[in-house]
């Protein structure tokens, strides 16, 4: 008999043990899950580094093509460093206040989840950088752009980052704490980055000879529009990232987010060709890819907030915004090079406001629309104004805009001493000997 | 250009817009403080001339006609040189026994200016013009560049450094890229090479850009 309750008492703990092991295995396996998930998402994000490399390189002009990559590759080098140093702890660490986060400065010592969580925004951090180098294309010193983007990532971005995503430990923004919604970013990742560009191009001025003496807008055609598609391509692969990998979770919500993220690109191409067609004129590939990238900016904010059929709607819109943006800012005697204001600045207002009037669940509701356009003005004054402070000190201190006799040369030359196209581009105007020596 | 031609091409010029008695001062103005001023004056002539508040809406069209008169008289001078402008000034340069690099230099911005064509030519002189009073420079350099540019005399009496030269041209470049955009200014500067190039086979271009 007591061999048969010792039996029964060692069965019956093993049942227990097994079953404590069960919910242990299972809360491991879903947090690996979700990890993997998100290091995944944050790779695809990282990749879209790729495609806005290739979209501005190819809209730019070939003795150019070389320094608009490097300001791409080494904003992602630089500001992820600098995310780390500082960046991470103003936007995610503990926020009293609910205006900046305030610990996990230089984190050494993190949990394993953190360490994914730092390791995914810091591809947002350099996604809000690299959109303002489009703009500011094929007249800005290389070392002045590198300070720029220091200043982007280790301030403007996380700053208000902190107000709209609020802390990852203890607090949250203010702009939070109101109920403002922005899911993956129109708000907080493009929109900013749009406002940080029109800082810079007022700042910089337009290229030699983009606009004429009596005001008429010259077109200054980029050199590859196959560059300028395959990176439309890429940038749209990746947002399935950008927009999937917000959930910081493997969840089964992530199917739907990622299907309004598609549809918003695809109707966004569509609402460029519209009103193209509706004003008569060409239907231009970086227009249709602009179109697309305007879609998906738009559909960042309310991705996981929408239904279908009003994603696919927010994208028509951005689309058409897309086309108009442009004439806007062309008519102001602005000069962006790759329309990253009105593709980020002015889609992304869009789709913010629009993630408040198509909340699924209670659509057109007036106090979340008001949340959502205090938001909206609050980025503009904050990423346009400290943008344009930032970059007005810079200009002076160190000088922003390459010298005349630089834009002659290009910025290939005078910057990095590289030819982009060495077989066949032509070189009769090319000073070799100078070339050589900065070697 | 002769003073008496300049002041006819004035009187020209500005007869659509003023008549009579203003026309009379404005010709007045002209020969006493302009007539042997370099064509780049001819802004402050207007800004002058324009003071008043009556004429001062017309003085960009009043610009424009005083280029096209002027661009006109520059235009018959060289029908009756009839010469490709690097040899015009490989000769002229010679004559004056210029150094072949000075005279490269000479011919590269001639053959950039002329490349422009009709008024945009003059255009882009007047700016290059304006554009050299910006730069410092010992006053007898500056005033032989004037000279030069304003087609009085080949440079001489001076040797620009390399930099200067290369500062001169690319003034000359913008001035392509402000009146004609930036893709026709970088296939003019490649062709101008080219032409130059050919003229001097023993010398860089290259090396003044």
């Amino acid at each position: 008999m007591r061999f048969v309750y010792l039996a029964l008492a060692f069965f019956f703990s093993s049942l227990s043990a097994g079953s404590h092991a069960s919910e242990t295995s299972i809360a491991d396996l879903s947090s690996s899950l979700n990890s993997s998930w998100v290091v995944l998402a944050g790779v695809l994000v990282f990749f879209m580094q790729a495609g806005f490399a290739l979209v501005e390189s190819g809209m730019s002009r070939a003795k150019n093509a070389v320094n608009v990559i490097m300001k791409n590759y080494m904003d992602v080098c630089v500001c992820s460093l600098i995310f780390w140093v500082l960046g991470y702890g103003l936007m995610f660490g503990i926020n009293a206040t609910g205006w900046f986060g305030s610990s996990h400065f230089l984190p050494a010592d993190l949990s394993d989840w953190d360490w994914t969580f730092l390791f995914f925004q810091m591809m947002f951090a350099a996604t809000t950088t690299t959109i303002a180098s489009g703009a500011m294309a094929e007249r800005v010193h290389f070392h002045a752009y590198l300070i720029g983007a220091c200043v982007i990532a280790g301030f403007i971005y996380p700053v208000f980052g902190s107000w709209a995503w609020g802390s990852n430990y203890q607090g949250d923004g203010w702009l939070k704490a109101m109920g403002f919604i922005d899911f993956a970013g129109s708000t907080v990742v493009h929109s900013m980055g749009g406002w940080i560009a029109l800082a810079a191009v007022i700042i910089l001025g337009p290229r030699l000879g983009r606009f004429s003496h009596s005001g008429e807008a010259r077109r200054i055609p980029g050199h590859n529009l196959t560059m300028v598609a395959l990176g439309g391509f890429i940038l749209w692969f990746g947002w399935f990232g950008f927009n999937a990998g917000s959930t910081v979770a493997a969840n089964s919500s992530i199917g739907k987010i990622a299907l309004n993220t598609h549809l918003a690109a695809c109707s966004g191409a569509l609402g460029y060709m519209l009103i193209s067609k509706l004003f008569k004129q060409a239907i231009l590939l970086t227009g249709t890819v602009n179109g697309s990238l305007g879609g998906l900016v738009g559909i960042t904010a309310g991705c996981a907030t929408m239904e279908p059929l009003f994603a696919m709607l927010t994208g028509v819109i951005a689309g058409v915004i897309s086309f108009l943006g442009p004439k806007l800012l062309t008519s102001c005697k602005i000069d962006d090079v790759v329309d990253a204001v009105s593709v980020h600045g002015f889609c992304g207002a869009w789709g913010t406001l629009a993630a408040g009037i198509f909340y699924a669940s209670d659509m057109f509701d007036m106090s979340r629309i008001t949340v959502q356009l205090i938001g909206i003005g609050v980025a503009l004054v904050w990423g346009f104004g400290i943008a344009y402070c930032a970059y007005f000190l810079i200009d002076k201190l160190v000088g922003m805009r390459a010298s005349s006799l630089h834009e002659q040369r290009g910025l290939d030359f005078t910057e990095h001493a590289e030819i982009g196209y060495p077989e066949f581009q032509d070189t009769r105007a090319l000073n070799q000997e100078a070339l050589n020596a900065q070697r | 250009m002769t003073p008496e031609q300049k002041r006819k091409a004035v009187e020209v010029a500005l007869m659509p817009f003023i008549h009579g008695q203003t026309l009379a001062q404005a010709l007045v103005l002209w020969d006493e403080k302009y007539a042997h001023k370099p064509t780049f004056a001819l802004q402050h002539y207007l800004r002058e001339l324009c003071s008043d508040i009556e004429l001062a809406h017309m003085r960009s069209r009043m610009l424009q006609a005083l280029v096209a008169a002027f661009s006109s008289l520059q235009d018959n001078r060289q029908e009756q040189h009839n010469a490709p402008i690097a040899t015009a000034t490989k000769s002229a340069a010679n004559k004056n026994h210029s150094s072949p690099e000075l005279q490269m230099f000479m011919a590269l911005v001639e053959q950039l200016i002329n490349s422009a064509k009709g008024d945009n030519a003059t255009r882009v002189r007047l700016y290059v013009l304006e554009n050299i009073e910006k730069i410092p420079l010992p006053p007898n350099d500056r005033r032989a560049l004037q000279s030069w540019l304003n087609q009085i005399e080949p440079l001489t009496g001076t040797t620009p450094t390399i930099p200067l030269m290369q500062q001169v041209i690319n003034l000359t470049y913008v001035g392509l890229c402000e009146y004609l955009g930036p893709i026709k200014a970088d296939q003019l500067l490649q062709q101008s090479v080219s032409a130059v190039q050919r003229a001097y086979p023993l010398l860089k271009v290259q090396s003044l850009l």
